[in-house]
């Protein structure tokens, strides 16, 4: 339709209706670009010198955390920020705050290695919860902080499972075994545990478990001796931990804070170094792939999760 | 109102081919409204994507990530938008409006969307930012206003 401008007036409502009208697009069309572009966080223009890394929820090796799922600790996630970290040089020292009941064995382990390659300071700050696989990766750093009713401890393994084989037997439900490899499916909830196949698990529950004491044991200058008396699997707040040589220093972030700026002799100055979730993560959660998960411990509260958790 | 529209008796209003520092100014003031009022949105965004390092910031937009590219076609795409539809609803944007220069000539959407691809920069339209001042200056039209049969043009009462 051609129109001939002979006439036609300028009309600024309608002018402020298209302006309104363009807002709204290029709102629509940012908010969706800034959430499906959550990765590739640069950080080496901010001005912090100490990085605050978060690992909060269920450490697992590739997270989890749409809008209908806990939040989790990706190791994956948390191992590209320390090596952000660590490669970016106004960054003298990390602050990895941890809000974790723990999780899987691996996860823990590999967030740990990358703590300690990364060749600065750093402070494992528990909030309320650190247990577990999260005081595994809090034993790496070289200085542990903790709220004296912070959850910590819980040094230990889990491999529970809900075992069915009763229930299906009362409702008539066959398990039909056909398996090329006899302790194939060990551990399946759907027969019954044979006393072998249960030794079979425990030793590799225990094989985890004497890592975990020999690795808080190293970190944290004790004994193995001493560092199994206090690996019952059970809870120790902050303060008991503390006592117990497990815990260094007894405060929050401006504890953290201080002893790293004695540590690097600056003033600290933070950046917070985070993942954001991308709109795919909050629409459809990623699904961690436990493989031969360990337990959480006792810190978490009830799960749906079954196999080996810390 | 200007004196032109008035019609006064004993007076002539003509219309003749806007100056190029008009048509410069109209295109400054519109690129302020489109800054204030339309690219906002994808400021805090693109803080995100980009640092204070030109240096980084360069070699970032040789190689844009996708978010980054989508903002930028978002950008273009809006800015067309904006020049296209004030041209099409009232042969003249915000900008033209305030300095008193509008569009003459039939302006179809086609023809106000031509009018509008200066605004692209990439080949090649950002030819026309070198190419248009040298047309305009030389017989009042630029390439665009050849192509579509329109002008721009500012009335004078003589």
């Amino acid at each position: 339709m051609a129109k001939k401008n002979e006439g036609r007036s300028f009309s600024w409502g309608i002018a402020i209706v298209i302006i309104v009208a363009l807002f709204l697009v290029s709102s629509c069309v940012a908010a969706l670009v800034s959430l499906m572009s959550a990765d590739g966080q640069d950080y080496s223009s901010s001005s912090g010198n100490v990085a605050i890394i978060p690992i909060k929820g269920t450490i697992t090796t590739q997270g989890q955390g749409g809008l209908w799922q806990d939040e989790s600790a990706s190791s994956e996630d948390i191992v590209a920020l320390i090596a952000q970290a660590k490669e970016n040089p106004r960054i003298k020292a990390v602050i990895f705050e941890i809000n974790s009941p723990g999780g899987s064995a691996v996860a823990s382990d590999e967030i740990s290695h990358a703590i300690e390659g990364l060749g600065k300071p750093s402070v494992a700050w528990i909030r309320e919860v650190g247990a577990s696989g999260g005081y595994w990766v809090a034993a790496s750093t070289d200085h542990i902080v903790a709220n004296r009713m912070s959850i910590t401890g819980s040094i230990g393994v889990i491999g529970s499972y809900l075992e069915y084989a009763d229930l299906l037997d009362r409702f008539n439900v066959t398990y039909r075994r056909l398996v090329a490899g006899d302790r194939k499916d060990t551990g399946t909830p759907y027969r019954r545990l044979e006393p072998d196949e249960e030794l079979l698990i425990q030793q590799k529950i225990d094989v985890i478990y004497s890592y975990f004491v020999e690795h808080v044991a190293q970190r944290r200058n004790l004994s193995e001796a001493e560092v199994t008396r206090l690996a019952d699997g059970f809870i120790l707040l902050g303060v008991e931990a503390y006592d117990a040589g497990l815990v260094d220093e007894l405060g929050g972030l401006d504890e953290a804070k201080a002893y790293l700026k004695e540590r690097i002799g600056e003033d600290v100055t933070t950046v917070s170094y985070e993942r954001k979730s991308s709109l795919i993560d909050l629409l459809g959660g990623i699904v961690s792939d436990h493989g031969f998960a360990t337990g959480e411990g006792l810190a978490s509260g009830l799960r749906r999760d079954t196999g080996i958790r810390i | 109102m200007d004196i032109a529209d008035l019609d006064l008796p004993g007076q002539r209003t003509v219309s003749m081919v806007a100056s190029v520092g008009k048509r410069f100014v109209s295109l400054l003031i519109d690129l302020a409204v489109l800054n204030l009022a339309v690219f906002a949105p994808f400021a805090t965004t693109l803080e995100g994507m980009l640092t204070q390092s030109v240096t980084v910031n360069m070699a970032i937009m040789e190689n844009p990530p996708l978010g980054l590219q989508v903002i930028i076609a978002s950008l273009i795409l809006v800015a067309l938008a904006y020049f296209t539809l004030f041209q099409f609803f009232f042969a003249q944007t915000i900008g033209m409006r305030l300095v008193r220069i509008r569009v003459e000539g039939k302006v179809s959407l086609w023809s106000a969307f031509v009018r509008s691809v200066f605004i692209v920069p990439l080949f090649p339209f950002y030819l026309l930012w070198v190419i248009d001042p040298i047309l305009i200056i030389k017989d009042g039209r630029s390439l665009p206003e050849r192509i579509t049969g329109t002008r721009t043009v500012e009335k004078t009462v003589i």
